[in-house]
């Protein structure tokens, strides 16, 4: 629907009024009419070009600042543009949590016994414990929490940061350092 | 009389695979190297006269447990054993002494749950030490699995005190 079409429609039904008063204030309420119309058709405009950015500014729970992404909306004049930032700096974001999965994958719980690991850790302070095998270029690492859970992974510690805060990748090195000792 | 004659042919790797695990677990409540061996001898020979069929490998390792444990809940509750001042050995020494599957890399830990009180100390020693899953505490202590988790998390909660403040 464009504002043409609406306006003229508009200006049919004023010219049905009789009275002066009464066509006085329809001429001012199809002006406001005429108004609103062209500043909403502008914030559709608007909106549309917004869309993408909006989307990279609710997907940044990452680590990227909102002002960052704000940014970008306001470097990137045309729609196009804008969409190419947009999609390199969410796919470089992707790709590091990528990064960072991909050194930790959930494994199958084999419930593995005491006796057959090659690292074991009794945290009962912390209520778990962490038994850990090497195999080959991975690790295995089957957690034990307090609540009975039992959780397995495969760590791959040529993936693994050095100075990694994650418990479970720090007790896979532990392990492969322990087996090279 | 079958069954105690499965058992007998049974025995000595019967002795090889449990002895040492439940040493551990009588000294854990005994806290003394000669109570200790005497329960442990006592739940083999319990077991021995027991004439109900063992039904695999995990029954026999909880009949094995349990009794072991209610052993030394008994001696600890008699009067006889009240009135005698058994001088605790050193913890750490005899958990060093005692043949475990890995190294205990913290010393200060184990002898803080080994001095909970008994409802704590046993279902936090099979848990981490032993390495039994919550199911198996519930039914070698006979109490429910929501009973053994209370006890996991309190009984946790005691050791931070002792390691803390020095007492449970």
């Amino acid at each position: 629907m464009s504002i043409q079409e609406i306006g003229t429609n508009g200006k049919e039904g004023i010219q049905g009024y009789s009275h002066k008063g009464k066509q006085k204030r329809a001429k001012g309420f199809q002006e406001s009419l005429m108004q609103n119309l062209k500043s909403q058709e502008q914030e559709n405009v608007s909106s549309e070009l917004e869309r993408p950015v909006k989307e990279v500014v609710e997907s940044d729970a990452a680590g990227k600042s909102v002002r960052e992404s704000v940014t970008v909306l306001r470097t990137n004049g045309n729609e196009d543009r804008a969409n190419v930032g947009v999609a390199g700096k969410a796919a470089r974001i992707r790709v590091n949590e990528l990064m960072n999965r991909e050194a930790v994958q959930t494994a199958e719980v084999r419930h593995m016994s005491y006796e057959e690991s090659d690292n074991i850790e009794i945290a009962v302070t912390e209520g778990y414990t962490l038994k850990g095998k090497m195999e080959g270029r991975q690790v295995y690492v089957e957690a034990k929490y307090e609540d009975g859970r039992l959780e397995a992974y495969h760590v791959d510690t040529d993936k693994v940061q050095e100075h990694t805060q994650h418990r479970i990748e720090q007790f896979a090195l532990e392990t492969a350092d322990s087996m090279k000792a | 009389m079958e069954h105690k004659f499965e058992k007998e042919l049974r025995w000595d790797d019967l002795v090889e695979e449990y002895q040492t695990m439940l040493y551990r677990i009588a000294f854990s409540n005994m806290k003394n190297r000669a109570d200790a061996e005497d329960v442990v001898q006592e739940a083999f020979l319990r077991y021995m006269k027991d004439e109900k069929p063992i039904l695999n490998r995990e029954h026999e390792k909880a009949w094995l447990i349990r009794t072991t444990i209610h052993i030394c809940m008994d001696i600890l509750k008699s009067s006889w054993h009240r009135k005698t001042v058994a001088l605790d050995e050193s913890l750490t020494a005899e958990t060093r002494s005692v043949w475990l599957p890995y190294q205990i890399k913290d010393d200060r830990t184990l002898e803080a749950v080994l001095q909970l009180p008994v409802h704590y100390r046993n279902p936090i020693y099979l848990f981490y030490y032993e390495d039994y899953s919550i199911q198996e505490i519930a039914g070698v202590l006979n109490e429910k699995e929501g009973t053994i988790k209370t006890r996991l998390r309190r009984g946790r909660e005691e050791v931070k005190k002792i390691l803390t403040e020095g007492r449970p």
